[in-house]
């Protein structure tokens, strides 16, 4: 009888403090997603994950269990973060950016958060080049790019990478307004951008677009070519026009599947005695930074260009040129308004936002291929 | 130290390669616009 009750409360008497503070973080997660409505679709699952990985003994995180089986097959393969990109790539629509190519310099400069967040990493001395370099990429504000990395690069901080990637997306309401206003001033909050909105994009640019681009990315650095051949397969499925079916499929049915299989593999790895730790402390903070150098990188590009050019750029749209779309280029519009509710960029945040997906992956690939 | 200098050179090499991909995407954009411009009966 004793042997039985023993067996009973062995899982609450070995429960450490480490584990159950984890709980405690996976019920906050729970709580942001439902109350705050934080990112629901990936804070939810990640922090049932974390629950279901720090109760003492799990079955869902033995050899056999499930979460598991999930992280072999879907994380360790890259699966995961690959069907999502062709998820991504169905949903994107390119002629925003097509209409206005110029847009994609500040997708460039806003991937600077990455590289100043792997310096700072780097200069810890904490952690090892390419591990700093997975740090970075919580910078390229794109979930499956830094799970992508992180999964090659630095499997012992994947959990804190991952965690601090969606969530600081979803804290992106909150992060990019202060840096933007502290570097612009409200004069630069006014400009307002004329743009021709009437082109029109043919079927013909829509459809080579994203064949090009992969050659193209291909060609100069091979070992992106699952990063960027994915999203761009994903998007000729969405533009030829004869694949309406999988279009559709892989915008919902792959996208919900992947992302609620995605959320609960994430939190599986944050295992108590790795996650609570100096090291994750460290990472959550340079990963916040690198959002703001983003911010900055972005504003201060489009500052820079505005001294050569004679129709100025509204700064402000230099930060929407990180790849959490359509969130930072809603910000951008909402800020614009604030200052002159007449103004309305809307569609060039859009133009630069598009393009922080394709720099984002870019930038990616670019780490991945120095550093291979 | 020696860390921190090879970061610097990625750093460097890195922003200097997403400019110049992003450079080519924008010729290739250009082009392809061009070339293709939209007709009516699409």
């Amino acid at each position: 009888m004793i042997d039985l009750l023993n067996t009973l409360i062995q899982g609450v008497a070995s429960m450490t403090w480490k584990q159950g503070l984890m709980i405690v973080i996976g019920l906050v997660l729970i709580y942001l997603a439902i109350k705050k409505e934080y990112e629901p679709m990936l804070l939810l699952p990640i922090g049932f994950g974390a629950i279901l990985t720090n109760i003492p003994f799990s079955a869902a995180v033995t050899e056999e269990g499930f979460l598991s089986i999930l992280y072999n097959a879907g994380i360790r393969t890259e699966l995961f973060p690959i069907l999502i990109f062709i998820a991504v790539g169905a949903m994107i629509d390119f002629s925003p950016l097509l209409k206005q190519p110029v847009m994609l310099l500040f997708g460039a400069a806003a991937q600077f958060g990455i590289f100043a967040a792997m310096l700072l990493a780097a200069a810890t001395g904490m952690f090892s080049l390419r591990e700093a370099a997975s740090i970075g990429i919580i910078g390229a504000a794109d979930g499956p790019t830094s799970i992508y990395v992180a999964s090659r690069f630095a499997q012992e901080y994947f959990g804190p990478i991952s965690v601090a990637a969606y969530s600081y997306m979803s804290l992106v309401p909150i992060i990019q307004p202060p840096v933007i206003k502290a570097l612009t001033t409200k004069k630069e909050r006014m400009i307002r951008m004329d743009a021709d909105f009437d082109v029109k994009v043919s079927k013909k640019v829509l459809i080579l677009f994203p064949i090009l681009v992969t050659l193209i990315a291909g060609l100069i650095a091979p070992v992106s070519v699952g990063l960027v051949g994915s999203l761009m397969f994903g998007n000729l499925i969405r533009e030829c026009g004869v694949l309406e079916r999988l279009s559709k499929t892989a915008q919902n049915e792959l996208t919900n599947l992947v992302t609620l299989l995605l959320g609960i593999t994430i939190g599986s790895t944050m295992v108590a005695n790795k996650f609570i730790a100096w090291d994750t402390i460290l990472i959550l903070g340079i990963g916040l930074l690198a959002f703001v150098f983003d911010t900055a990188g972005g504003v201060l590009f489009a500052k820079f260009l505005n001294l050569f050019l004679k129709k100025k750029v509204n700064p402000m749209i230099g930060a929407a040129g990180i790849s959490a779309f359509p969130m930072s280029a809603r910000i951008v519009q909402r800020m614009a308004q604030k200052e002159d509710p007449t103004n309305f960029i809307l569609m060039q945040a859009i133009g630069a936002n598009v393009s922080g997906q394709i720099g984002s992956i870019i930038a990616g690939g670019v780490l991945l291929a120095l550093l291979a | 130290m020696e860390l921190v200098l090879e970061t610097l050179r990625i750093m460097g090499v890195g922003m200097g390669t997403v400019f110049a991909v992003i450079i080519i995407f924008i010729v290739l954009v250009r082009g392809l616009m061009s070339l293709f411009p939209y007709k009516e009966e699409e």
